[in-house]
C-alpha cells in the first residue's frame, strides 16, 4: 500500500526546514508538516477517549503544546495528551467525523505557522508542500499509485479566508540504481545508457550510499549514462548504490509571489470531488505514466490562501485535502 | 468475492426506492405514499403512517441465504420515551420496528418466515438499543444502548455460529441472549420490509420515525476491520463498486491558525539597520536609532499594554504588537 506523507520545501535539499513560512518550494526538506504517530486501538465514532502509541523517534517531545490532531481526514480537539492518552473535547472539528483502526496514523496539526499574516497586494499568499510516497516497512517495497489526483474536501471554514491549490510534477523523477565508474566530479552508470535524454537530471541531486556529500548535477549525458556535479565529492568509490532524487519545485523569493506558470504547474483551482486536479493536467505529459508516483517518488502541491481586505478573524483556518490514488497496476 | 456476494443495496437516493442488486423498486405501503428524501442525502425518512416493502417484482429478491450474512446500515434513530403498562402502571419501554428480511425457508413455501428482523427499543436511560432475532426469534439478543438522534452505524455479522454486532466500528456487548444460534439459515428468496411491525401496533409498539441509510447486505459473513472502516468513512460506494476497493482515498487534514504570539528569534545589527528574525518567517529591518530613542522614553507606558518576557536573551511579546 502506498503511503503518502507531507513533507515542508526548503531552499537546499536534505535538510530539515523549521521555519513553516518558508516552505515556498525548492526541494523537499526532510521534515514533515506534522508529528506524526499512530493509534494503538480502534476509536469509534463517538469515542473521546483513546490512546496513541509513542513516536518512534523523538517519544513526545514536541507534543506538549498539540491540541489538534488529524486521523484519516478528521480534525480532533484535544483537552489533553498525557502520555500517550487523548482526551478529545470535539471530534470532528472540521465537520468529518470517521472511524479509525488501530495502526492508523495521528498527525499533530502541528501547521499553525504555515501561514502569517504577510500578504500581497492581492491578499494572497502561497506556500508549497512536498507530497511523498514512501515506503511503509521495507524501504526496498514498491508501491505504484496510479493516477494520482487531487482535490480540497474542505475549503477554509473561515469566510474570510479562501483556498486553492495547484500541483507542480518535478521535471525527472526517483532514481536509485549502481554506479559503474566516478571521479570527483561525475558519476557513470553505463545501465542509463540510451535511457534517459540529455540533462533530463540537470538541476537535481545525488546521494551515494554511505556517503554525506549531496552532489548537484550540473549536467547529465544521456548517451554514456554520466552525471557530472557542479563540486567534487571527497571520495570516489564505485560500485555503490546512489540515488537521484525528484527534481525541485520552483523556488519563490518569498510567500507573496505566486509561482510562475511552466509545463510542470497547474492552474490554481478550487477543486472538488468531481473537478480534481491530476499529475496529467500539467501540460508536459508524454505519456499517461507521468500521473503515477512511484515509491519515493513526490509530487508538490501549492497552496495559495486569499484573505478578505480587513480580516480581522484567523480562527478556522483549516482545509482537508484528499489525495485519490489507484494502486490495481 | 466480496463484490460478488452483495445482494442487496439501498442508497434512498432518490424518492423511488430503487433496490440496486435487482434493479426493482420498492413498494411504499400505508396511508401516505410521499417519501421522504432529504435533498442534503441524509436517507430516509420513516413515518408514522407508511412503510417499505420490496419483492423485486414479485418473485422475492434471490439473497440465498446459508448460513451467513453481513447486513449494514445508518440508523438515525429516535427515542419517544417510555409508556405506562396499561395493566400494571409500570413504566415500559417501546419497541420500533425496523427491518424484516421476511424468506421462504423451503422453497416451496409461501414467503412468510422472518429470517433476519430488526426492532428498535427504548430503555430506561433514554437511549435505544437494537434488538436482532433469526429465524423466527429461533435467537434473538440486544446490543449495548446507543444515542438517539445521532447517527450511528450499524455491522451484523452472522457466520453461522458466531454473531456480532459492531455499532459505530466497535464490537457491541450483546446481552439478553436467548435461544440457539440456528446452524442454517436455509433461506433463498426474500420480500424485505422497512418500518412494518408483522404483530401490529399497541401501546408499547410504535411506528419507527428516525432515519435510515445505505442499507446492504451479503450471503457472507465480513468482520475485517478495514471494510468497516472504509465503508463507514467512504460510503457505500466502498462496496457498490469493485473500483473501489483498489481506489485509494487519502485525506490530509492541515489546521494552521495564524500564530498569536510573534516571537523574536535572532537579531542581527549591522550598523546600518537592526534586523530581527521572528518566529512566523518574517525578516524586520529597523532603524537603529528610531528603536534605540523609543526605547529610551517608552516602557512605563507601553510594557503595560504588552505581555512579554525574556527567554534565552531575547525579548519575547506574547499578546501585543510593536509599531516601527
Amino acid at each position: 500500500m502506498a503511503d503518502f506523507k507531507f513533507y515542508l520545501t526548503s531552499l537546499e535539499p536534505n535538510l530539515s526546514q523549521s521555519i513553516y513560512s518558508q516552505s515556498i518550494g525548492g526541494y523537499c526538506s526532510n521534515s514533515l508538516l506534522y508529528r506524526e504517530t499512530t493509534l494503538s486501538s480502534n476509536v469509534g465514532l463517538y469515542d473521546t477517549s483513546f490512546t496513541l502509541n509513542t513516536p518512534q523517534a523523538e517519544s513526545w517531545i514536541g507534543w506538549e503544546n498539540v491540541f489538534y490532531i488529524n486521523i484519516n481526514n478528521e480534525i480532533i480537539e484535544l483537552s489533553a495528551l498525557e502520555s500517550g492518552t487523548a482526551t478529545a473535547i470535539q471530534r470532528g472539528s472540521n465537520g468529518i467525523i470517521n472511524f479509525h483502526l488501530a495502526g492508523d496514523v495521528v498527525r499533530a496539526s502541528n501547521a499553525a505557522e504555515l501561514f502569517n499574516n504577510v500578504v500581497n497586494n492581492e491578499y494572497k499568499q502561497y506556500r508549497c508542500l512536498a507530497v511523498k510516497n514512501t515506503p511503509i516497512d521495507d524501504p526496498s517495497d514498491s508501491e505504484i499509485a496510479n493516477d494520482v489526483q487531487v482535490y480540497l474536501k474542505q475549503n477554509s471554514r473561515n469566510d474570510e479566508s479562501n483556498i486553492r491549490i495547484a500541483i507542480e510534477r518535478p521535471s525527472s523523477k526517483y532514481l536509485t540504481s549502481i554506479s559503474t565508474n566516478r571521479t570527483i566530479l561525475t558519476l557513470t552508470d553505463t545501465s542509463l545508457s540510451g535511457v534517459y535524454l540529455d540533462d533530463y537530471f540537470n538541476g537535481t541531486y545525488l546521494m551515494v550510499s554511505g556517503e554525506n556529500g549531496v552532489g548537484f548535477i550540473s549536467d547529465f549525458d544521456g548517451s554514456s549514462g554520466t552525471f557530472t556535479f557542479s563540486s567534487s565529492f571527497s571520495t570516489v568509490t564505485t560500485n555503490k548504490v546512489y540515488e537521484v532524487f525528484p527534481a525541485s519545485a520552483q523556488r519563490l523569493k518569498t510567500g507573496t509571489d505566486a509561482p510562475v506558470n511552466s509545463d510542470y504547474i497547474t492552474d490554481f483551482s478550487y477543486t472538488n470531488s468531481v473537478n480534481r486536479l491530476s499529475l496529467s493536467d500539467t501540460t508536459n505529459v508524454s505519456n499517461s505514466s507521468d500521473a503515477d508516483v512511484l515509491t519515493n517518488d513526490l509530487f508538490y502541491i501549492w497552496v495559495e490562501r486569499t484573505l478578505q481586505k480587513g480580516s480581522a478573524s484567523f480562527d478556522n483556518n483549516d482545509f482537508v485535502i484528499v489525495l485519490i490514488y489507484d494502486t490495481s497496476g | 468475492m466480496w463484490s460478488s456476494d452483495l445482494k442487496f443495496l439501498l442508497k434512498f437516493q432518490t424518492s423511488l426506492i430503487y433496490e440496486e442488486i435487482s434493479q426493482t423498486y420498492m413498494a411504499v405501503s400505508g396511508t401516505d405514499s410521499t417519501v421522504s428524501i432529504p435533498s442534503t442525502g441524509s436517507g430516509y425518512v420513516m413515518q408514522n403512517d407508511q412503510y417499505l416493502v420490496g419483492s423485486a417484482s414479485g418473485a422475492g429478491y434471490p439473497l440465498n441465504l446459508a448460513s451467513a450474512f453481513t447486513l449494514g446500515f445508518w440508523l438515525k434513530s429516535v427515542n419517544p420515551g417510555f409508556v405506562t403498562d396499561e395493566v400494571t402502571g409500570d413504566p415500559e419501554s417501546i419497541t420500533m420496528p425496523l427491518l424484516n428480511f421476511v424468506g421462504s425457508i423451503n422453497p416451496s413455501d409461501v414467503l412468510s418466515d422472518s429470517v433476519i428482523e430488526v426492532t428498535e427499543i427504548t430503555n430506561a436511560a433514554e437511549m435505544n438499543q437494537m434488538k436482532i432475532s433469526l429465524k423466527d426469534g429461533a435467537y434473538y439478543a440486544l446490543t449495548t444502548s446507543y444515542t438517539p438522534d445521532l447517527w450511528h452505524h450499524f455491522w451484523i455479522v452472522y457466520d453461522g455460529s458466531t454473531f456480532s454486532v459492531r455499532i459505530d466500528g466497535e464490537e457491541t456487548i450483546l446481552s439478553s441472549e436467548t435461544g440457539s444460534l440456528p446452524v442454517s439459515l436455509s433461506a433463498t428468496t426474500f420480500d424485505v420490509y422497512i418500518n412494518h411491525s408483522f404483530t401490529g401496533y399497541a401501546y408499547n409498539v410504535a411506528k419507527n420515525y428516525g432515519y435510515i441509510d445505505e442499507l446492504f447486505l451479503y450471503n457472507t459473513a465480513n468482520t475485517e476491520d478495514i471494510d468497516v472502516q472504509r465503508v463507514i468513512n467512504d460510503n457505500i460506494n466502498y462496496i457498490a463498486n469493485s473500483n473501489y476497493t483498489t481506489i485509494n482515498n487519502d485525506g490530509y487534514s492541515i489546521y494552521f491558525n495564524d500564530p498569536d504570539t510573534i516571537t523574536v528569534t535572532s537579531v542581527i545589527d549591522d550598523m546600518t539597520y537592526i534586523y530581527l528574525g521572528v518566529n512566523d518567517g518574517r525578516i524586520l529591518r529597523g532603524s537603529p536609532l528610531l528603536w534605540e530613542t523609543r526605547r529610551v522614553f517608552s516602557n512605563s507606558d507601553e510594557k503595560n499594554i504588552i505581555d512579554e518576557t525574556i527567554s534565552d536573551g531575547f525579548l519575547k511579546i506574547n499578546n501585543g504588537v510593536i509599531r516601527l
